[in-house]
């Protein structure tokens, strides 16, 4: 799909949506665009409630868009390929600064036999592949880029927001593009939770693996176990709010190394890493 | 008191007579206290600083500086020293019990576990009080 133009008089407002305590709308005045937020968001859909921030994508002009949050500009006008990354980095960054109950890592999340594996990495680790991979194989989605541990309880609260994989990776899942669902804006790929076969995670999951994947180009999927002690550090790094409350995070993060086993992922083929991993996790 | 000033890379301070190093980083924005000297002695006693927190795995230690939010894995050696610092033990009593239970001569030992004890202190974990000592 791409984005055409069907430009109404007065944008569609879309929402509440929430992910952890950022709640938020949107105002697009884009038809296409508007029906596939509304998909892609449904998730996220909550209760009538106050939005703190409404992000507003505009036409204006045949091809260029403003986008704004909260009434401020966050670009001037941009081709459409751009709008999409463009609203979820910054949303990205809002939801993670919301966090008041949650530890938030820079992972992904995927359900597997009742609980949840973390993917924590960098960008361009695989750690979308590794998580599109899983839903296409019918495992839950929990999270793409954001995983929120509840600091009471350790517990994991999926943010199910479209996930977004980058042009190196996005022709494997190309197939899912054929439903109305799944779109390239540019050439990044996004999906929503829907396009995927295993449906969503379930509310405050255990977590039950830890895995660092490892994209590296010709390498055959390897797994190997890491210390509690040297994934508590890694965990750290991949942190966005550790440092919000130190003493918290830390005894919730020493918690969750102790029960979860935490591996190093290599791979070049993120269907033969999810079985590796499966195969040793079960 | 007889002190001496020093500057050493991006930091500025003063060296006491007792070997404590106040340290102003250059920038103004930032001072620590630093230790030269006390660790040598014998009957200095090491305690944790206040808010450090720390958790073992096995025959690790993760400590956190609640100040900096850092992590600081220790490695066996450390883990060891870690483990002996009470606030009673003197730096002596430390290097004694570390070469009776690694079953190495004492010489050898107290290089080492002072270097242990100096990067503790470096890093904010650990503070060096030599009027504790019994």
């Amino acid at each position: 799909m791409t984005v055409q133009r069907g430009v109404r008089d007065r944008p569609m407002r879309l929402g509440p949506y929430r992910a952890l305590e950022h709640r938020f709308g949107f105002e697009v005045s884009d038809e296409h665009l508007s029906s596939w937020l509304r998909t892609a968001f449904e998730p996220l859909h909550t209760e009538p409630s106050k939005v703190e921030v409404t992000y507003s994508i505009r036409s204006v002009s045949s091809s260029r868009f403003d986008v704004a949050a909260g009434g401020a500009a966050l670009s001037g006008p941009i081709p459409a390929s751009r709008v999409l990354p463009l609203l979820l980095s910054n949303l990205n960054r809002a939801i993670a600064r919301s966090a008041r109950r949650h530890l938030v890592l820079h992972a992904g999340v995927v359900g597997s036999g009742g609980g949840a594996v973390l993917l924590p990495g960098s960008s361009g680790s695989g750690k979308s592949t590794m998580v599109a991979t899983a839903g296409r194989l019918g495992h839950p989605y929990g999270a793409d880029e954001h995983a929120a541990i509840g600091f009471e309880d350790g517990l994991i609260e999926p943010i199910p927001k479209p996930l977004a994989l980058k042009p190196g990776s996005a022709h494997l899942f190309g197939d899912l593009s054929d439903g109305a669902q799944a779109s390239f804006f540019g050439d990044q790929l996004f999906l929503p939770a829907a396009a995927l076969c295993g449906g969503l995670i379930t509310p405050s999951s255990p977590i039950v693996a830890i895995a660092f994947p490892a994209y590296e180009e010709g390498v055959t999927a390897t797994l190997r176990g890491i210390t509690p002690a040297e994934a508590l550090l890694r965990l750290r790094e991949h942190s966005w709010n550790f440092g919000v409350d130190p003493v918290r995070a830390f005894r919730i993060l020493s918690a969750v190394v102790r029960k979860a086993p935490a591996y190093d992922l290599t791979f070049a083929d993120s269907s033969a890493a999810w079985s590796v991993l499966m195969a040793h996790h079960t | 008191m007889d002190d001496t000033s020093v500057r050493d890379g991006p930091c500025t301070g003063t060296i006491r007579r007792d070997g404590v190093v106040s340290e102003r980083m250059l920038d103004g924005a930032t001072y620590r206290p630093v230790y030269a000297g006390l660790v040598s002695q014998a009957a200095t006693v090491p305690r944790l600083t206040v808010g450090v927190r720390s958790e073992w795995f096995d025959d690790e230690v993760v400590v956190l500086s609640v100040e900096t939010g850092d992590l600081h894995h220790l490695d066996r050696n450390a883990t060891l020293v870690w483990a002996l610092i009470d606030g009673e033990r003197t730096v002596e009593a430390i290097v004694r019990e570390v070469a009776a239970i690694v079953d190495v001569p004492l010489q050898t030992m107290g290089g080492d576990v002072r270097a242990v004890l100096d990067q503790l202190c470096s890093t904010g974990l650990l503070v060096l009080d030599r009027d504790a000592a019994p």
